[in-house]
């Protein structure tokens, strides 16, 4: 009788026990935040010798450049820190970063070795948490500072937000000079951040819709050299231009498969544009579309089974998808006016275009099914959308109207996130345009 | 005799434990505030809006709630799009979280809303308003009623409780809410956002500061960047944001806490 009544109790207490226990945290959901940059303090590497603080200084510039740009990053303005003795070899004093607000701080030094090879040390500290992110050592020969600088931002650009970064990437585009009657137009390429241009071509032929290959350094791109607009090929360590298959007609709109092994492009046969894909080993091609209709400025899907090109076989430009052997051909842009050069993200998760309506340009985006379309600028002329290598951030050129006394009708690059926010200039040396995004440089 | 009492005790207690367990999994479930539609649109201006408004539209809406109680919203169509939405949230007077009955009534203004104007968003602002009135009169109420025990009260949020206690939870979450959603920052863009719901363990001192780490469930994930960079820019809001302000009356229901970061409503996609 006795064991039974405790028993009962500690039937009783048990329950009361276990409940109490399950109620004692606060469950709490928190589903609004802010969509706020991320408050970071990048201050100038340290140097012991003039130079190499001065480089110091340079590569936090770029840094901090590069972070501000992809608008996540707020960079602090280096007057306001409060600690200034920053050593790599000792832990930062948390509470004075904190009192500014830094949420990240990058440090680093400079040093120049023996061979006269640099080395940059970084640090990426989280100040709330007091922890060490990133550590990392590069060496490299002292012009390329650049280089360093931009691994640098992608490195903490890819540990707080997850993404890889887009930073240590070059930009091929069209530069445009001269009156509007008699364009010179040259091939150039430049760092992203608008660094470093340089021109590949003399402005004698016709160049158009450069286009970069994602695993080698080549260029694929419209010339009329010899009088015939045809694809070439142009490798940029060594500087050959390549004619891309000697077909009967006019090819145009070449851009490469994800694996930089063929090229897809549109060939021109007695006025009738259909899509082809040639493999580079061999030479050969194979013809994608069969119709009557104009179709062009095919791009693959970044698991090459896709491939998306604009037809106007239904009466005006519209956006297609069909496998990449050319089957199950079907449209998928539905809205309102014209859509045109549709170009996969590398992501894979959505497409960029050029749409036309209303007499007005916009860049957008929608998903492969033809979802959720999105327009992300809007002008007189915006055109010909490339993505950075993380899919995040798409640029195009912009054209400004041409009065009638023939000033006016400036055409530059812009760059715009794909959630539309922070529309930026890119800075390029005169009048620009076909941006063509490279990977990120091996 | 005894056996099928001892039985019977047995069986009780199975059952009471399983429905103590289920009933508080069940409750914590995402907020009502995903029951109202609303439309998320990209655009910068309206997204900042919505972070912004929580602490701004309280002291301004409660003139207008007070003068209109007691006309419901069907009958006044002839009224402009701004008080329309105001007064819609007249029908439903009671706090939503606990009852039932209650969330069902919801639906209805807000969609009577839907064809309006593209650049003032009614439904947005119905959000805003319905939270400032929530905690306006969540304040009302713990003023009045006498601070309830911590210790026995709690476990009546399993849906018998009385108003009182139900209203102590609410007013601590919207707390936190608040507190922890202003120093919270997600990067735009994010790909996948269902998938990056963070749990974080958090235990509070009785001055609102943090008792050692936050500490992130699920450990096993931190090895995927987007997960990761998740985890940690939750981590740092915590650790932003303290010291918290919180009602000291009641520390032993807020000590310690479970708090999710749910980015779906934030990125939009």
């Amino acid at each position: 009788m006795n064991s039974f009544r405790v028993l009962t109790i500690f039937a009783f207490a048990s329950v009361f026990a276990a409940a109490s226990q399950a109620f004692a945290a606060l469950v709490v959901p928190i589903d609004t935040g802010n969509l706020n940059p991320i408050k970071t303090a990048v201050p100038a590497l340290h140097g012991q010798t003039s130079k190499e603080a001065e480089i110091g200084g340079d590569i936090a510039a770029v840094i901090s450049s590069d972070l501000q740009r992809s608008g996540l990053f707020k960079p602090i303005d280096p007057q306001a820190f409060v600690q200034r003795d920053l050593d790599m070899a000792a832990v930062p004093r948390f509470q004075d970063w904190r009192v500014i607000d830094a949420q990240a701080l990058v440090m680093g030094s400079v040093a120049t070795q023996e061979d006269g090879r640099l080395r940059v040390d970084f640090r990426l500290w989280d100040v709330y948490s007091e922890q060490q992110m990133i550590g990392q050592r590069y060496f490299t020969t002292p012009e390329n500072w650049r280089r360093i600088a931009h691994i640098v931002a992608d490195e903490i650009y890819k540990r707080l937000t997850g993404e890889d970064g887009y930073f240590d990437t070059r930009v091929v585009f069209i530069a445009e000079s001269g009156p509007k009657t008699q364009r010179v137009k040259r091939l150039a390429i430049m760092d992203q951040d608008g660094a470093n241009p340089t021109f590949l071509t003399n402005g004698a032929n016709l160049v158009l819709t450069p286009r970069f290959s994602p695993s080698t350094q080549e260029i694929t791109y419209l010339s009329d050299y010899g009088g015939r607009p045809r694809v070439y090929i142009f490798n940029i360590e060594s500087g050959r231009q390549e004619l891309l298959g000697d077909f009967p007609g006019m090819t145009f709109a070449p851009r490469f498969s994800p694996d930089g092994k063929s090229v897809a492009m549109s060939l021109d046969h007695a006025g009738n544009s259909d899509i082809y894909v040639m493999d580079l080993a061999t030479r050969r091609s194979q013809r994608l579309t069969d119709s009557p209709a104009i179709d062009t400025a095919p791009s693959f899907s970044p698991d090459r089974r896709l491939i998306t090109f604009e037809s106007d076989r239904s009466g005006t430009q519209q956006m297609y998808v069909m496998n990449a052997d050319g089957t199950n051909q079907h449209r998928i842009s539905f809205g309102e006016g014209r859509y045109a050069t549709p170009v996969w993200s590398p992501r894979g998760d959505l497409i960029a275009f050029t749409k036309i309506k209303g007499g007005l340009f916009y860049i957008g985006v929608m998903k492969p099914d033809g979802s959720g379309e999105r327009l992300l600028t809007e002008s007189f002329l915006d055109e010909g959308p490339t993505w950075a290598p993380n899919g995040r951030v798409i640029m195009f050129f912009r054209a400004g109207r041409t009065r009638a006394d023939g000033s006016g009708g400036e055409t530059r690059l812009w760059s715009i996130d794909l959630t539309g926010y922070n529309e930026r200039l890119v800075p390029t040396p005169g009048d620009a345009s076909d941006p063509a995004w490279s990977p990120l440089i091996p | 005799m005894r056996l099928g009492l001892l039985f019977a005790i047995v069986m009780h207690a199975a059952v009471i434990l399983l429905a103590a367990f289920y009933i508080v999994r069940v409750t914590p479930m995402p907020v009502p505030a995903n029951d109202i539609p609303v439309d998320v649109v990209d655009v910068a201006p309206e997204t900042n809006i919505k972070a912004a408004a929580p602490k701004d539209e309280k002291p301004a809406e409660k003139p207008a709630p007070e003068a209109a109680p007691p006309v419901p919203p069907e009958s006044a169509p002839p009224e402009p799009p701004a008080n329309q939405a105001i007064l819609a949230p007249e029908e439903k007077p009671a706090p939503k979280k606990p009852e039932p009955p209650k969330p069902q009534e919801k639906p209805k203004p807000p969609a009577e809303d839907k064809p309006k104007d593209e650049h003032f968003d009614p439904n947005a602002v119905q959000v805003l308003i319905d939270k400032a009135k929530k905690q306006q009169k969540k304040d009302q109420k713990t003023a009045d009623a006498p601070a309830p025990g911590a210790d026995d009260k709690p476990r009546e949020k399993a849906g018998a409780g009385t108003a009182n206690t139900v209203d102590v939870t609410d007013l601590l979450i919207n707390a936190m809410k608040r507190q922890v959603g202003a120093c919270w920052s997600f990067p735009a863009g994010a790909v996948q956002p269902e998938d990056l719901v963070v749990w974080i363990d958090i235990q509070l001192r009785p001055d609102g500061n943090l008792v050692g780490a936050p500490q992130v469930e699920e450990q096993g994930r931190m090895n995927e960047p987007y997960f990761r960079a998740a985890a940690e820019a939750a981590v740092r809001a915590i650790n932003r944001c303290q010291p918290y302000d919180l009602p000291a009356e009641h520390y032993d229901v807020w000590k310690e806490m479970r708090l999710s970061f749910d980015p779906r409503h934030m990125v939009g996609q």
